[in-house]
């Protein structure tokens, strides 16, 4: 750790032109990644080509806002309108969006930046000290020991299944046979195709996902608008509580660690971070059973996770020029443009630039923080219009999000497909998170246990015999037996209250009817 | 409200159907000669999965005394109707879209739901159906060089 390169750096980014551009960076990456269907990877595709003609630190800055605020933007129409902005998000709708139905939206929306701040600084700073020895034990990851990544993040469905731990298994084998739609990822072999060359790449994730979470959301908002009461309006807080920051300081420590982790593993996203935290802050809550119905860790915790990835994505990109997900894959070639070579040789012959980039994406979090908070007044406004006029924009805005990923109407259409089962199921007690997770690792876990078992001659246990792959199983088994255990006393519960209920229910009835009888 | 019971055993009838529908489709797959595991490896797994869970709901839904009731979904239901025209609108919307264009399809597709939504002040619907998507057409355009389609509008501007 060089300290003196990293005041250098510091002092290279507060110039007014470098602030400026992260300054851009963050409000374009916060109102693109809040767009239904606009993912960061997509903020920062958009936006390279502004880069440019910027000098070198200029640009680096731009890239780097744009990452941060795409991370936390995806957040604020995951909470208001249901629809994560990016996939990283998916895990903040779980509790961020009921909190936004109960009028707490301005506090799921400050403590989801307040978060995002936390976590994207923890991952900075751990990017600037463990760069070097992170990148060496990303190294060891083979086909194994992702497929065990997978397992272990699959084995957090038990942890987001709501009530019933059956029917959220049903929904991930549901989602994971829905993975297997399209062509073979090491034969190339076309499955479950039907004549529909539109799923050759599998189904569309951008718009399966707004139609589970967004267009499902709009048929029962429809169903149920006579009905429902209006949100009441809340005073705007741009910052958390005390009290809510002490309730959710140890998910946000322990959720940053997890995103960083993971975000140095190449491939692994800030999805996977989002989920895997929250399924661990649920584990470790006093109170799990809540966990669903809005509660302010289920929003910290993925927060702080997918912002803590963006910090760890760097460090293999930087170290080894390997991307650590889809956003620091355009970063590279963003680096490439403006005559960076990132990889082992960057760190020998420009360590000042890998210094800049420590600086710059610990400004870049500070800029995101303000920018946000500056912001907030106006996002939470956007839940009290009245649904009559939200709901049909939500629409347009999730189809036109389907659309512009690849320019289909195809899309359009899955999209409305996939709004339609996301209602019923909903409507029948099943859990739409455990389809989520299982399309994101879905692929993941196929395509390398696949590899992994042709390098082993078909052999399994080649496969999972590494240190590696042995940690991560045993984690995923203890995953699954704890949090069955507790879902399932969560469950003989919350079923012996509802059989008190309906038994005091049925008394109340038996007894209106005798008072009714002994007065005729 | 129905008991749980019929629509659970309903569910895990469908998806036994579903599991088995992916098993046996999978057969169909060819066998790669230089490969122990093909493409049909992965589905028949999960249909096994699915299956198996299936089975256990099944059982459940069979066996347990108390279960948790569920709304119905009958079209005499005036929310369901309400859904149902609503999909509808959806798909043709989606279907114009391509034909009349973006500005043309969004307006129309905005003033009817707010219609069947229960929107009464028709001034302000032809407002806020032409506004929202000329906001939204420009801002992908302009913001960010994304073109949504054009339709009539292309043949009668350019």
């Amino acid at each position: 750790m060089d300290w003196a390169l990293l005041s250098v750096g510091f002092s290279n980014i507060f110039t007014p032109g470098v602030m400026l551009m992260v300054l851009f960076g963050c409000i374009g990456g916060i109102l693109v990644g809040a767009l239904p269907g606009m993912t960061a990877t997509m903020a920062v595709a958009l936006l390279v080509p502004f880069t440019f003609k910027l000098e070198l630190t200029h640009s680096l800055g731009m890239l780097l806002g744009i990452y941060c605020g795409g991370m936390y933007g995806g957040s604020i129409s995951a909470i208001l309108i249901r629809t994560p902005g990016t996939p990283a998000a998916a895990a903040t709708l779980i509790d961020g969006y009921p909190m936004g139905q109960k009028g707490e939206a301005s506090r799921a929306l400050s403590m989801s930046l307040f978060a995002s701040f936390c976590g994207g600084m923890i991952g900075a700073i751990l990017m600037t000290f463990l760069s070097p020895p992170i990148a060496k034990f990303a190294l060891k990851f083979s086909n194994g020991e992702y497929f065990a990544l997978a397992l272990f993040g699959l084995s957090i469905i038990v942890s987001i299944s709501g009530k019933s731990v059956v029917k959220g298994l049903m929904a991930a084998f549901f989602g994971l046979c829905l993975c297997s739609i399209g062509s073979d990822p090491i034969s190339g072999y076309p499955r479950f195709l039907f004549g529909q060359m539109g799923l050759y790449e599998g189904p569309p994730f951008i718009p399966t996902l707004i139609g589970l979470f967004a267009l499902s959301e709009v048929f029962s908002g429809v169903e149920k608008i006579l009905k429902t009461s209006k949100i009441p309006k809340t005073k705007i807080k741009s910052f958390p509580t005390m009290a809510d920051i002490k309730t959710c300081a140890v998910a946000i420590i322990r959720s940053a660690g997890i995103g960083a982790f993971i975000g140095c593993i190449p491939g692994a996203g800030g999805d996977i971070a989002a989920f895997v935290s929250y399924g661990e802050t649920k584990r470790y809550s006093k109170h799990p059973e809540k966990f669903g119905t809005g509660v302010i860790e289920g929003v910290a915790s993925p927060e702080a996770a997918n912002n803590a990835c963006s910090g760890g994505a760097m460090i293999p990109l930087l170290s080894l020029g390997v991307p650590g997900d889809a956003v620091t894959a355009v970063l590279l070639g963003a680096f490439t443009m403006q005559g960076l070579q990132p990889g082992p040789l960057l760190y020998q012959e420009h360590l000042d630039i890998v210094y800049n980039v420590f600086a710059c994406m610990i400004v870049a979090n500070i800029c995101m923080l303000i920018v946000g908070a500056l912001g907030l007044r106006v996002f939470a406004r956007i839940i009290t219009v009245d649904k009559k006029i939200l709901l049909p924009v939500i629409v347009i805005l999730s189809l036109v999000g389907s659309y512009s990923m690849r320019n289909s109407m195809f899309d359009v259409f899955v999209s409305i497909t996939f709004g339609v089962i996301g209602f019923i199921l909903q409507r029948y007690d099943f859990p739409l998170a455990p389809i989520l997770l299982s399309l994101i690792l879905g692929p993941m876990a196929e395509s390398n246990l696949r590899r992994a078992l042709v390098k082993t001659d078909g052999s399994f246990l080649g496969v999972i015999n590494t240190p590696i792959c042995i940690v991560f199983l045993s984690l995923a088994v203890f995953s699954l037996i704890t949090s069955f255990i507790s879902q399932t006393k969560v469950n003989r519960k919350m079923a012996a209250e509802e059989e008190s209920e309906a038994a005091k229910a049925a008394q109340d009835a038996a007894d209106a009817r005798h008072d009714e009888f002994t007065q005729s | 409200m129905t008991k749980g019971k019929v629509p659970n055993i309903v569910s895990s009838i469908v998806g036994l159907c579903i599991a088995a529908f992916v098993y046996f489709y999978s057969n169909t797959f060819p066998k790669i000669k230089s490969m122990a595991i093909g493409p049909d490896f992965f589905p028949k797994m999960l249909a096994i999965g699915l299956a198996l869970m299936s089975l256990i709901l099944l059982i459940t839904a069979l066996t347990s005394r108390f279960q948790r009731g569920f709304g119905t979904l009958s079209v005499k239901d005036k929310g369901v109707r309400r859904i149902l025209i609503c999909l509808a609108a959806t798909i043709v919307f989606a279907w114009l879209i391509k034909r009349l264009g973006f500005i043309p399809s969004s307006a129309l597709y905005m003033y009817f739901m707010c219609y069947v939504l229960g929107m009464r002040k028709h001034i302000m619907m032809i407002i806020i159906s032409i506004a929202v998507p000329v906001v939204i057409a420009l801002s992908f355009q302009y913001g960010l060089k994304i073109f949504l389609p054009a339709g009539i509008l292309e043949s009668i501007l350019f």
